[in-house]
């Protein structure tokens, strides 16, 4: 093939007639890079037409009076931002957002943690890593509806099984049903976060403790640093990116979370005491646009989403600045003190 | 073998014995820790499965560890009452399918982009495409909802898997890829030949991504089988809802009177993803480890 092509170039040298030579010109006048612009323009129109012109369209609709079958609207500028800040239900939304993220997700990196530094310790040969590991992540594939539907019948009062195992322990006495009050519920949906993310950020962590140099832990122990001390001192330092990492994602998603309070108790304890007690910013959107027998005002929803994506952009380039600032600086520190001043060049060229 | 074995003995004795019991202890610990956080996982499973297997009266009696008999029985129940399982189920494998096929091809060409050519502004074209990771979803609904009605697609599944070309995490996760696995060589070696370019990546790029693509599959598929909201919003006839629309039936007073049969239902519902699960659960993990993995 490629010799083919060669005799055939080198025919055409020998001929060179003026009319081969116009056509290969024509033939290579596409440069090839242009084909990188062609290769990205699917990506874009459809990410354009699907998802950048919502989103501007949603801006638009923020600031409008659009609600119910109406197809006209007109304009009214910020009353719908104004409006949903007078309103107690959406500071509501956003408390329970933030007790329902702070709840799941500070024992979730606590215990992640932990169980990723046992699973990666070198001291302690463990079996079975891989099946444990595999156990703690399948609560996290199974459909996030099945979950709240298990969920919800088994902390039924008084069929559930775990309602009874709690019963059984002491813990609630008989007539207490656990989805008419309000931090019960909020923390059986913690739970269940929890529950549904704990193995996803535990691999996460322990791929990265394992993306360390295993020259770094050799150093210290060589030092005679015990296993405690490496963890604070060496592993910590070392996998904060993924840390961080971890950290924004799981804001960014627990901002966001619907799925699960949804459709555990469609946003709380329906009695007064409770009300929309587990009633999250996402939830609160989609009630207020599309939920049956709802107000179907999609100009408040729209501008709910809004305050979303500020709040969102907020904390993520929040929490950039903080944790990036100094990275580089603290991490050439760390290297100096472990590597005394001389820098390890396999890990530069990564 | 047995020099082999004999030295690793004598190691094992030259450690001395309180701080052999010291790390006996902390393995039976840690083996300990393991265990219960894996009953924690599985227990919940277990029990809905369980319930599965017993009839309403059993399970109002109180709770069991142990399936009892009435599996058939409840799935008898279930079919009696018209459980619209198998439809749901055929309506997601065809979305979940459709819209992960492109999602794959269009990413891997979108990031492949990235890494055969040079062009101006490519890298900001690639920061953005990772800054659009970032905006949530949400921000996008009521304008997409809008325009769907708008376009005359609301209540067809145009919606639901078209988007899937644009996906920035899928573009993500190719050009990390591309990063580590990419050969120019190979596809010079194409432009040589007189392949065009689109073939070089149909037929020379694409088979050797087939690792990223089955990884990438695995996830594509399951979160666009386990997506909620979207269907939710934008299909309103009962025979096009999706398998995880049809869970939600259940929590409806209808399915709610027979709990086993409910259960029995919501395991159902499950059954598909342990199945997935159990013959790909390497590669899922090695996929969740490539983000941490990553600085």
């Amino acid at each position: 093939m490629e010799q083919l092509s060669l005799e055939r170039e080198a025919a055409n040298e020998r001929n060179g007639s003026p009319e081969r030579k116009e056509k290969r010109k024509k033939k290579f006048r596409i440069p090839v890079n242009a084909y990188g612009v062609l290769f990205i323009l699917p990506f874009f129109i459809v990410y354009g037409i699907f998802s950048l012109f919502p989103m501007f369209y949603s801006v638009i609709l923020s600031l409008t009076d659009y609600a119910g079958y109406n197809r006209y609207f007109s304009f009214i500028g910020f009353g719908n931002f104004a409006w949903l800040i007078s309103q107690a239900r959406f500071w509501q939304s956003f408390l329970n957002t933030v007790i329902i993220f702070c709840m799941n997700f500070v024992p979730q990196m606590a215990f992640a943690l932990i169980f990723a530094a046992m699973f990666t310790t070198k001291t302690y040969k463990m079996k079975c890593k891989g099946v444990f590991k595999a156990i703690y992540y399948l609560p996290n594939i199974i459909t996030a509806t099945s979950v709240a539907v298990m969920f919800y019948t088994l902390f039924l009062k008084p069929s559930g099984g775990l309602w009874q195992l709690l019963n059984k322990l002491g813990i609630i006495s008989y007539d207490v049903n656990l989805y008419l009050l309000a931090w019960p519920s909020r923390i059986i949906i913690a739970f269940i976060q929890f529950w549904m993310w704990f193995g996803c950020t535990m691999v996460t962590l322990s791929a990265g403790i394992l993306g360390i140099n295993p020259s770094v832990y050799e150093a210290a122990q060589l030092d005679g640093a015990s296993q405690k001390d490496i963890f604070l001192h060496i592993t910590l330092p070392l996998i904060k990116p993924i840390v961080v990492y971890s950290l924004v994602t799981s804001v960014l998603g627990g901002m966001q979370v619907f799925d699960i309070p949804y459709l555990f108790l469609s946003g709380g304890p329906v009695l007064s005491g409770g009300r929309n007690a587990t009633e999250t910013i996402a939830v609160y959107i989609y009630k207020m646009a599309f939920d049956t027998g709802g107000e179907m005002q999609y100009g408040i929803a729209s501008a709910a989403s809004v305050y979303l994506f500020v709040l969102c952009m907020t904390i993520s380039f929040v929490l950039f600045r903080v944790t990036h600032s100094d990275e580089e600086k603290r991490q050439r520190r760390t290297e100096r003190k472990i590597w005394g001043g001389v820098r390890d060049e396999s890990r530069n060229a990564r | 073998m047995k020099a082999e074995t004999l030295v690793k003995r004598e190691a094992r004795r030259s450690v001395p014995r309180a701080q052999r019991i010291k790390r006996n202890t902390v393995q039976t610990l840690i083996y300990a820790l393991c265990i219960l956080m894996a009953v924690l996982c599985l227990l919940p499973l277990w029990l809905l499965f369980v319930d599965a297997t017993r009839s309403t009266t059993q399970i109002n009696q109180g709770m069991s560890v142990l399936p009892s008999k009435y599996f058939f029985i409840n799935f008898g129940t279930l079919m009696a009452k018209d459980f619209p399982v198998l439809r749901a189920f055929f309506n997601s494998l065809f979305i979940s399918f459709s819209s992960t096929v492109l999602c794959l091809y269009f990413s891997a060409l979108t990031a492949y982009s990235f890494v055969a050519y040079r062009y101006k502004g490519q890298k900001a074209v690639y920061s953005f495409i990772l800054m659009l990771m970032m905006i949530p979803g949400q921000l996008s609904m009521i304008g997409f909802y809008k325009l769907v009605v708008d376009m005359n697609i609301y209540d067809t599944y145009v919606p639901l898997i078209i988007p899937a070309i644009a996906a920035p995490g899928g573009v993500f996760f190719f050009k990390q890829y591309f990063d580590a696995n990419f050969s120019k060589e190979m596809v010079e070696a194409a432009r040589i030949d007189g392949a065009s370019e689109f073939r070089t990546f149909n037929l020379v790029v694409l088979p050797t991504l087939v690792p990223a693509l089955a990884t990438n599959a695995i996830f594509g598929i399951v979160s666009s089988w386990n997506n909620y909201m979207g269907p939710l919003m934008l299909l309103s006839t009962t025979e096009k809802f999706t398998f995880p629309m049809i869970v939600q039936l259940l929590k409806t007073d209808r399915y709610n009177t027979d709990l086993g049969a409910m259960s029995l239902a919501v395991f159902i519902t499950i059954v598909p993803l342990l199945v997935i699960y159990a013959a790909f659960s390497k590669f899922i993990i090695q996929g969740v480890a490539i983000g941490g993995g990553k600085e």
